[in-house]
């Protein structure tokens, strides 16, 4: 059944769509993350235009983000204190990121700066998860215990001034390097259509010395607030936001999510990661293609301005 | 001279593509004209237009050079009954703005030898947005009344659409006439297309709204479960 997207100017069957939510959900609830670096590719791989795609990743992440962020919070697996740290940086790191893609888009470089970031972030992130859990197999076959690394060392972000206590994850930090992070999320968010929670994990656990038992829940918090604002930021400046499209694939998303969620139980953690990380390459490999490759036409004409 | 039908053309998502009819009566017969020619000039909403150009710059392809272009017709359709060379001479097609580039700007003709203006015309003649259609495309019922189908495209675009008639004799026009008929997009979609625009900052908090509701409905409903 064909539906037609208003915004994205076109007809899609709404079962692809629905399966592309699911799937991606799917991914998402498996790993505790958004799932935006895989659902803004696979739109524009559907010839969704990239601006919209990331605008309307946004609407997604709000919906997929906050879901998980309200059963984190029934378990009090969230640091409010340390998740409106964040989102302060995050809110002025979501305005320069909306005004960096309007930017772009106005002098035409928006679809190659887009697909450069995807392919250096996606070979990186994914290349990284394939060999760390080929280690990590190999250590247990060694029967060796996996490392959990939460050393107490203090390293140059510990000198910092301005420190905050935040009681909830045990850590007494300064506020500058929270910022930093939720400005980098609130950035790379509203210009790549991604929530960042597979980045702001791992900066929160190994940069900030958070405990894992919050990070995952205070990451969902900061997630879904930046991208709400940056739903409503899109939708304002460059009307972007395609509502029906966002509406199908959080309906597949959250669900797709609960069902990954509970497979992720019964797998092993290496295995998921292994097959995760080789899928994060693929795409990445599929942005550099595009890129290199003659494209079929030199030209592109864009229609501009209202009615004369 | 003319009459259109129909004068609007609703679009909904089922939208395939369209066509208008346009009749038009000679009605002024003049002994002196042997045989009369009738050239249609349609075009569509004019937009200003940006044209960029990919080169390869380090192993990648770039947006490199663009150009800008004003008020260039979105649609143009020239219909006539026989060639336009054989109609009137280049002067005369020029002065009437009669054919693709003596119409495609709001004043002056085109240079079709411009890279960036053939690959507009050629672009938009493969989407079905231009074209140039001189054999029998203005297709004469009865020696003074005359019929031409202007096809529209899927992707054609909403607002008001021009239909400029010349009727030729001896190389000489006699006599013209401006009709118009509009595009319009009807149902949902048009309403979000409206609303993303017009209350752009309402459309934003619906849409984050939505986000928040769906993803709270998502954490009870499963939680239960």
């Amino acid at each position: 059944m064909q539906i037609y997207l208003p915004i994205a100017d076109l007809p899609i069957n709404i079962f692809v769509l629905l399966a592309t939510g699911l799937a991606v959900g799917f991914v998402a609830g498996m790993f505790g993350v958004g799932g935006g670096f895989l659902m803004t590719p696979l739109l524009i791989f559907l010839d969704v235009s990239p601006s919209v795609a990331v605008a309307t990743v946004a609407t997604h992440i709000t919906a997929s983000s906050f879901s998980g962020a309200l059963s984190y919070w029934r378990r009090d697996a969230v640091d409010l204190k340390m998740a409106a740290a964040l989102f302060s940086g995050g809110l002025l790191g979501t305005l320069s990121g909306v005004w960096l893609f309007t930017t772009l888009q106005s002098i035409g470089q928006l679809d190659v700066i887009l697909s450069l970031l995807y392919l250096i972030m996606l070979t990186a992130v994914g290349g990284l998860m394939v060999v760390e859990s080929v280690r990590s197999a190999l250590r247990l076959r060694r029967n060796k215990p996996s490392l959990l690394r939460r050393s107490g060392a203090h390293t140059w972000i510990h000198g910092l001034p301005y420190k905050l206590r935040f009681r909830r994850s045990k850590i007494y930090i300064s506020i500058f390097p929270v910022w930093g992070t939720g400005y980098i999320i609130g950035l790379i968010g509203a210009v790549m259509g991604i929530g960042g929670g597979f980045l702001l994990v791992p900066i929160l656990i190994y940069f900030l010395r958070a405990p894992t038992a919050t990070v995952i829940g205070t990451a969902a918090v900061l997630t879904s607030s930046t991208m709400a604002v940056a739903t409503v930021l899109h939708a304002l400046t460059n009307h972007l936001v395609d509502i029906i499209l966002a509406l199908v694939l959080m309906v597949g998303g959250v669900i797709g999510a609960q069902f990954g969620a509970r497979t992720a139980q019964k797998m092993s953690a290496e295995r998921l990661r292994f097959l995760l990380g080789i899928l994060i390459v693929g795409v990445g490999l599929r942005f550099g293609y595009e890129l290199i490759a003659r494209p079929e036409s030199l030209y592109s004409i864009r229609n501009v301005g209202s009615e004369s | 001279m003319t009459t259109i039908e129909p004068s609007r053309v609703l679009i909904n998502s089922a939208f395939s593509g369209s066509s208008v009819i346009a009749f038009g009566a000679i009605k002024t017969p003049t002994a002196r004209a042997r045989s009369y020619d009738v050239v249609v000039v349609v075009s569509g909403p004019r937009r200003d237009v940006v044209i960029r150009k990919k080169d390869r710059v380090a192993g990648i392809w770039i947006n490199q050079s663009s150009r800008t272009f004003s008020d260039i017709a979105y649609f143009l359709k020239v219909f006539a009954n026989r060639p336009l060379d054989a109609i009137a001479d280049a002067d005369t097609l020029q002065i009437n703005r009669i054919g693709l580039k003596n119409s495609i700007f709001a004043s002056g003709t085109a240079d079709e030898s411009d890279a960036y203006i053939a690959n507009l015309v050629r672009t938009r003649i493969e989407e079905g947005l231009y074209s140039e259609q001189t054999r029998g495309a203005v297709a004469f019922l009865s020696p003074t009344v005359f019929r031409v189908d202007i096809p529209l495209p899927k992707s054609v675009m909403t607002g008001v659409y021009r239909v400029e008639t010349k009727l030729f004799a001896d190389g000489i026009v006699l006599a013209q006439n401006l009709m118009q008929f509009e595009v319009e997009k009807v149902g949902v979609e048009a309403l979000v297309v409206k609303a993303s625009v017009d209350d752009s900052l309402a459309y934003g908090l619906a849409a984050a709204g939505l986000a928040l509701l769906t993803g709270w409905l998502a954490s009870i409903a499963f939680a239960k479960s």
